[in-house]
């Protein structure tokens, strides 16, 4: 896919968030799944300008229990990688959004063994020190088995059992107003087995189904160090 | 129809050919009383499908191991043969004294859903022979014919190493005083004993040999000196130990007897148990006699009973561990044959991640030999262990390794990444780690 039909695709996308469904090419598209506004926790659009660099971000798209990380970048990102997904169909990863073209948001849903970032501890966080067992800085290690993955890259896995790179969620950046909205999801489809495997413990926190509903028009961020009661850092 | 005598009736069930072997003979006279045996016939199995695999144990190894074998092959028809009726975890038990988890932690985890998910067929029974001529494996509920049979039977206790040959004396150790390192309903008997301890010696042991679960009883020396220490019980955890120092993450458990456990912990090394007398409470080593309160005495480990009925032993091995091929698994001279988990002869570790790690690569080598492809190349197995050392609040320590042979053909560690710098990361870590276990044997 060539960088110009991307950004095509981009506008057509932003036509179609409107309308409250998404559909991106090699994208997870399922039906019902919406465009959403990032937020803080009194529900005012985060302003780009007031996100730390390197700092773990998390929020929740597309369901309301799946987590995703986000990223300003401190270090220099690749413009666009082209990775491979589960089923061997290859995606283009646009690269990261924002003034400085360094914001990046990926599943925090390890595809290993379905790892993930919840309120007791995120276990998959970025590090620009030297991670212990990935032996590598200005990574994003998964504590629970060792995967590593490069967010400058797509999320793409630099060592460790990781059988594919970590899902992205592609944003949108509203430059007008320095706001970003989660308009969809390219790479693998992490989320059906997760909700599947942890039914029942997301039953508590969100009630029964709530964990499988989409969120719709806006989501929270926050730092995952105020998200989680432990960070894990390996 | 014809009349139904007797002689009809051994014909009709089909239970001649198997009685026979077994030597079991029927009298005819109406005097003599015949042994009823229930392993008449086939095991009640729907015709295979493809290959059969039959799969002995459904513990960590056997669980992983059906399961990967339907993936990487789903034309295989898999039989994953158990004899319990619930499913509770070995791993993690410890976790439970203190209350850092609970029961349901350890046994909510069902075979029959692990055998939808993993789209093979839980059999419940006992497996009492192998015949490998004929290629069956016989149970109690009837036979079960195998293209390739792979046994995890884990372990068996062995008290006769401890100078511990009447069987009384091994009766009631193993009924007063459980190792807890093999049935669920030990470590229900161990909790009990530590919620009821009033006061005194409470005595531990590490065994010689390669026992399973190297670190499991110095965590859990940790996780009852932590209780004790809490409740403010007057009482000591007395660890004796047969080999000469800690023989795992040695810094960060000595760190912990030291830092947390000083007036609570006494660690000897270097001693065998030698003798017991269970009517004075009395262990008995080479130069000491020593008192207990109450106690968890965990034997000489070896392989399954079953390794060695099953025709599968190493004589000469000191555990009476499986005689197979120590990258491949099976059997020295029977492709058809394989054990994996704890009854292996390998120096690997015997723990949970090992068994699993090991299932991975044995169900891609039995799924490409049923192919009739070349073996895969070999991967070793991969150590991840992690130890709590403090229950209050939770801590840990942990090892990952792998194992590479050397040119003596022995097996070593291979890239070992220790923490012995107990945290709350690492105990958080310990939790995310058993439930992805549990998540790769059972989802």
């Amino acid at each position: 896919m060539q960088r110009r039909d991307f950004i095509k695709l981009c506008s057509s996308t932003a036509v179609l968030a409107a309308t409250g469904t998404v559909a991106i090419p090699n994208g997870y598209a399922v039906e019902g799944m919406q465009a959403a506004r990032l937020v803080n926790v009194e529900g005012k659009p985060v302003k780009v300008a007031s996100l730390n660099t390197d700092e773990n971000y998390i929020f929740h798209y597309p369901y309301q229990s799946t987590p995703c990380l986000l990223l300003g970048l401190g270090k220099q990102l690749k413009q666009e990688t082209v990775l491979e997904s589960d089923d061997g169909t290859v995606y283009t990863w646009p690269g990261g959004v924002g003034p400085e073209g360094n914001i990046v948001a990926y599943s925090a849903i390890c595809p290993h063994a379905l790892s993930y970032n919840s309120r007791a501890a995120s276990i998959l966080n970025y590090n620009t020190a030297k991670s212990q067992i990935a032996g590598i800085g200005e990574s994003i290690t998964c504590c629970a088995h060792a995967s590593v993955y490069d967010p400058a890259e797509g999320a793409r896995v630099l060592s460790g059992p990781a059988p594919k790179p970590l899902a992205t969620i592609l944003l949108e950046y509203d430059a007008g107003n320095d706001e970003l909205t989660a308009v969809g999801v390219i790479g693998s489809d992490v989320f059906t087995e997760f909700l599947k495997t942890y039914k029942k413990d997301l039953r508590e926190e969100y009630g029964r189904g709530g964990a499988e509903e989409f969120v719709t028009e806006k989501t929270v961020l926050m730092p995952a160090a105020e998200y989680s009661a432990i960070m894990i850092q390996c | 129809m014809p009349k139904l005598n007797r002689r009809n009736f051994i014909k009709a069930s089909g239970a001649g050919a198997v009685v026979a072997a077994t030597g079991i003979s029927v009298s005819g006279t109406a005097h003599a009383k015949a042994a009823m045996v229930n392993t008449g016939g086939d095991a009640p199995l729907p015709k295979a499908k493809g290959q059969r695999v039959v799969v002995v144990g459904a513990g960590t190894a056997g669980l992983t191991i059906a399961k990967y074998l339907k993936k990487e092959d789903s034309k295989l028809d898999v039989v994953l043969v158990e004899r319990r009726d619930m499913y509770s975890s070995c791993f993690a038990s410890n976790l439970w004294y203190p209350g850092i988890i609970d029961l349901e932690f350890l046994a909510d985890h069902s075979f029959l859903d692990a055998a939808v998910n993993g789209g093979y067929t839980f059999f419940s029974g006992t497996v009492l022979g192998l015949d490998r001529d004929s290629k069956q494996v016989i149970t109690d509920q009837g036979t079960i014919k195998y293209d390739f049979v792979i046994f995890s039977p884990g372990i068996d206790y062995y008290y006769p190493r401890y100078g511990i040959d009447d069987p009384a004396d091994q009766l009631e150790l193993a009924q007063k005083y459980p190792g807890g390192f093999m049935k669920g309903t030990e470590h229900v008997t161990i909790k009990n004993k530590i919620d009821n301890f009033d006061g005194g010696v409470f005595l531990l042991n590490v065994p010689p040999g390669n026992y399973r679960c190297l670190p499991g009883p110095y965590e859990r020396a940790c996780m009852i000196a932590s209780i004790f220490k809490k409740e403010k019980v007057k009482g000591k955890v007395l660890l004796l130990d047969a080999n000469p120092d800690v023989t795992i993450k040695k810094d960060g458990f000595h760190a912990a007897f030291d830092e947390l456990y000083k007036d609570i912990i006494e660690y000897k090394p270097s001693t065998e148990i030698t003798g017991v007398d269970l009517g004075k409470k009395e262990i008995k080593t080479e130069f000491d006699t020593i008192k207990f309160d109450d106690a968890a005495i965990y034997p000489f480990v070896r392989a399954s009973r079953l390794i060695e009925t099953c025709g599968l032993m190493n004589p000469k091995d000191s555990q009476f561990q499986a005689n197979i091929n120590d990258e491949t698994n099976n059997l020295i001279g029977d492709k058809s044959v394989y054990v994996t988990g704890d009854s292996r002869p390998m120096p690997f570790s015997k723990s949970a991640n090992t068994a699993q790690s090991e299932a991975h690569h044995i169900a891609k080598v039995v799924a490409a030999r049923a192919m009739g492809k070349a073996d895969p190349p070999y991967e070793s197995p991969n150590t991840i262990c992690y130890s709590m050392v403090n229950a209050y609040p939770p801590e840990a320590i942990s090892v990952n390794a792998y194992y590479k042979k050397g040119e003596n053909g022995s097996f070593a560690f291979d890239r070992v990444n220790m923490v012995e710098v107990r945290s709350a990361e690492q105990a958080t870590l310990t939790l995310e780690w058993a439930k992805g276990v549990y998540r790769d044997m059972f989802e």
